[in-house]
């Protein structure tokens, strides 16, 4: 491994003290086993949230065969914030939050084989819910204000292999390593006496596999897939207490993705994916919270590369995306929400490309409908990537 | 990796900063029963166990102060068929008179006296309302020492032991007499003669007895002056000068000397600074639900104690040594218990309590009380994190901190032997995965 290579691993090292999750994105955090979150950059972002099919090789943790081919040792890092509001019988609420939902970093071991490692977002479960109330003392009634308080997620650190078999095909295996920990504490603060607050941590951990395939036909025609899954979302807590669900295991879903991208007339790209998780898996594991479904997403895409600004070629991005959600927001009496969202991003480079520098905005809307609830959001996205030339 | 561009390098430098922004969050907050997970809401109970189930007293002790150090001058007459107390004090009427005329100090040894009172203010809480009372001014008729004097001994240091020949101080004339009314004022004003006034004289070795008139009598006095009507005889025109002269001393004695320590109850605070010592045995079992339901009882260290507190039931103090004014109540712990009355006091463990910006560690047991709640939460808790179950407590009657300058009253505080321990605890949440 070079010098360059190893500052590099360095560098990521030294920011995945930042990769995990500050804050929910969603009040569905508080839903099922949380709110999905995609590893994904801005340039991705800004495409609607093309999960794979982009022509050029790129650092990514849903498609190990994406990075087959990348030139140099790359080390990139998304930026994310967001804002909702929601709202729905019961409950409004809004909030804020900023996140690292991918860190990655990429090293050519030899021209054909790359080898990457990466952290990133997988289900969001930073959420709250309080309630006041009174109780029956001695000295007569007392308010008291109850609290839960879930802070955590799950994330997963890949590693990842891309093989470039041809100057076409190019093929990618990964390991999943889920990591993360949710800390549910539980406050009740009792006016004029001490407070009682009660903390427990679920570690989660899983072990899961990647395949992925790029294939690259010609004419500016590149058709993508991966598929991922398998094992267990294990959920320990962290002391042995008298609680009689102190471990427990969930199916990891299979993910599947397929994406591809063309070249358009003139500089301009126009890229689409979909993918598609067996979250249906976790039914019966979650009937209490109104069982789970298949999710689907179908995201499109173009990028123009012909806009110049300052000497300097500005790609711009367009996109849309429509996506399933897996976990309802109340009871079974209620649908499954959906996601819609557009998105408008652009890039710039420095340092003879040196670093890419990407952002993007997005609108979108969540629920809706006889979901139960409505949640109109802006989510932000900043990706640097920086080139070891 | 060789970042070439100082503009790589700092949009690299960069991250830290977004990273510090992310710690804006703002965490959806729902409100609602219906989204607490399974087994999150917190359940609050709250269980009164007897002392039988935890107190072990150690004993009570008094005598760690006197009335030297108590500030306040008591006078009673068979208060309760039992208390008596006289105050005797110390005046000096100077030889020559100092005074200012014109811009210009003058001294006269020959001025007169025109008039002369004893100006008594009357602490009127800590004075029994339910009897008339009038103040005597006696001449007091043998000579004693102030700082050994008794109800009586005269004088009893090491080498001279001289009884009173009249207990409570050897009365001599009669000079004065007031009655304290207190609808009227807090300010008893006894008329003295002139010529007893010119009595008071360093070289005279003279002194007052201020006795109560009436049987069942007990006051309490804030201050007492002598204030003269003086003329000077070399004044330039016809003039008066009135002047408050304070005593040189000032005390009182009493009988009974100290109020008697029932056994078994818990007593504090006094002209004595009574203090009981016991142990609190916090290795308790608890009810894991809300009687009439029936289910496991909980180690005490398990739960979330809210509040602690220890329940007194006041009930009659010694005869005359009843507490007229509120009494402040403070908890100490004890490191070394088996030293007894000279056991050491640790450090404060009633919880502080704060009214607006003020926060003190006492609490305050007015005169006619029928429970007082002392709270110890903080120190059970830390009982609890230390693992150290059972406490040493001492119960004083005074404001902290203990010794000279702190508020305590004549009275002392006494409870019942059997007070209760006062629990409200809520049970651990343990939150279920979904």
């Amino acid at each position: 491994m070079t010098r360059s290579a190893v500052r590099a691993a360095a560098a990521a090292a030294a920011l995945l003290a930042f990769a995990a999750p500050a804050g929910a994105q969603s009040v569905l955090a508080s839903r099922g086993l949380g709110y999905p979150l995609e590893p994904i950059d801005a340039r991705a972002r800004g495409l609607g949230g093309i999960t794979t099919g982009l022509p050029d090789p790129v650092p990514s943790l849903i498609n190990p065969a994406s990075a087959a081919g990348i030139p140099a040792a790359s080390f990139l890092v998304a930026f994310q914030p967001d804002q909702y509001d929601a709202t729905g019988p019961g409950v409004t609420a809004s909030g804020s939050t900023a996140r690292f939902p991918l860190i990655v970093a990429v090293f050519p071991v030899t021209p054909r084989i790359s080898a990457q490692v990466g952290y990133g977002s997988y289900l969001d479960q930073h959420w709250q819910v309080q309630q006041t109330d009174s109780i029956t003392l001695s000295t007569g009634r007392v308010e008291v204000n109850d609290r839960f308080v879930s802070a955590g997620g799950v994330s997963r650190l890949q590693g990842a292999l891309g093989y470039r078999v041809t100057d076409r095909l190019s093929l990618g295996a990964s390991l999943d390593v889920l990591t993360g920990a949710a800390n549910d504490s539980v406050v009740r603060e009792i006016g004029g006496l001490e407070t009682a607050a009660t903390a427990v941590t679920y570690a989660y951990s899983g072990v899961s596999g990647g395949l992925g395939a790029r294939f690259q036909p010609g004419g500016g025609l590149s058709l993508s897939a991966a598929v991922h899954g398998g094992g267990t979302i294990r959920a320990k807590a962290d002391s042995a207490s008298s609680a009689t669900n102190a471990t427990r295991e969930y199916t990891s879903p299979v993910r599947a993705d397929v994406g591809a991208s063309t070249r358009l007339v003139g500089a301009s790209v126009l890229a689409v994916s979909g993918s598609w998780t067996r979250w249906s898996q976790l039914d019966d594991e979650l009937a209490s919270q109104g069982g789970a479904r298949d999710a689907a997403s179908v995201t499109a895409g173009v990028e123009y590369a012909g806009f110049n600004f300052a000497r300097k070629m500005v790609p711009l991005r367009v996109g849309a995306r429509y996506a399933q959600l897996p976990f309802r927001w109340a009871g079974t009496g209620t649908a499954f929400p959906n996601e819609r969202a557009v998105t408008a991003g652009l890039g710039y480079s420095f340092g003879g490309r040196a670093a890419l520098f990407d952002a993007s905005a997005e609108r979108g809307w969540r629920g809706g409908g006889s979901a139960g609830f409505d949640e109109p959001y802006w989510r932000l996205s900043f990706s640097l990537q920086v080139l070891g030339r | 990796m060789i970042l070439r561009s100082v503009r790589a390098r700092a949009a690299l430098a960069l991250l830290p900063v977004l990273a510090a922004a992310a710690c804006t969050d703002e965490t959806p907050t729902l409100t609602g029963d219906e989204y607490f997970p399974g087994g999150s809401r917190p359940v609050t109970l709250e269980v009164i166990v007897p002392a039988t189930q935890f107190l072990h007293q150690l004993g009570i002790y008094q005598g760690y102060e006197s009335r030297r150090t108590l500030g306040q001058l008591i006078v009673a007459n068979q208060y309760q068929g039992v208390l008596s107390a006289n105050v005797l004090q110390d005046y000096d009427v100077p030889d020559t008179l100092s005074y200012s005329q014109g811009g210009t100090t003058r001294t006269d040894p020959a001025y007169s006296i025109r008039s002369a009172r004893l100006v008594v203010a009357v602490d009127s809480f800590g004075t029994y309302q339910g009897v008339p009372a009038t103040l005597q001014a006696y001449r007091v008729a043998q000579a004693y020492d102030s700082t050994t004097a008794s109800w009586t001994m005269a004088v009893n240091n090491d080498s001279v032991h001289t009884a009173w020949t009249q207990p409570g101080g050897t009365r001599g004339a009669l000079l004065g007499s007031a009655a304290y009314v207190r609808a009227t004022s807090d300010t008893v004003v006894i008329p003295l003669d002139t010529a007893t006034a010119r009595l008071f004289r360093p070289d005279s070795a003279s002194g007052l007895i201020l006795a109560a008139q009436q049987a069942g009598t007990r006051l309490q006095l804030a201050s007492a002056v002598l204030r003269l009507d003086v003329k000077p005889s070399n004044a330039e025109r016809d003039t008066t000068i009135t002047i408050n002269i304070s005593p040189t001393g000032s005390f009182f004695v009493y009988t009974p000397t100290d109020p008697p320590l029932p056994a078994g109850a818990l007593m504090a605070g006094g002209v004595a600074a009574a203090r009981t010592l016991f142990s609190l045995d916090f290795d308790q079992d608890l009810p894991g639900c809300q009687p009439p339901t029936t289910c496991a009882a909980v180690r005490l260290k398990d739960v979330n104690l809210n509040r602690v507190s220890l329940l007194l039931k006041p009930v009659a103090p010694p005869a005359g040594f009843d507490a007229l004014r509120p009494v402040p109540l403070t908890l100490w712990t004890v490191t070394e218990p088996e030293l007894g009355q000279r056991a050491p006091l640790g450090h404060l463990a009633v919880d502080p309590q704060t009214s607006g910006v003020a926060s003190s560690q006492y609490i305050t047991y007015l005169p006619g009380d029928t429970l007082v709640e002392l709270p110890l939460t903080l120190q059970a808790l830390d009982a609890v994190r230390r693992d150290t179950l059972k406490l040493n407590l001492a119960l004083l009657g005074e404001t902290p901190p203990v010794g000279t300058g702190t508020v305590r009253t004549f009275g002392v505080a006494r409870f019942d032997p059997q007070p209760r321990l006062r629990f409200v605890y809520t049970l651990h949440t343990r939150p279920e995965l979904p």
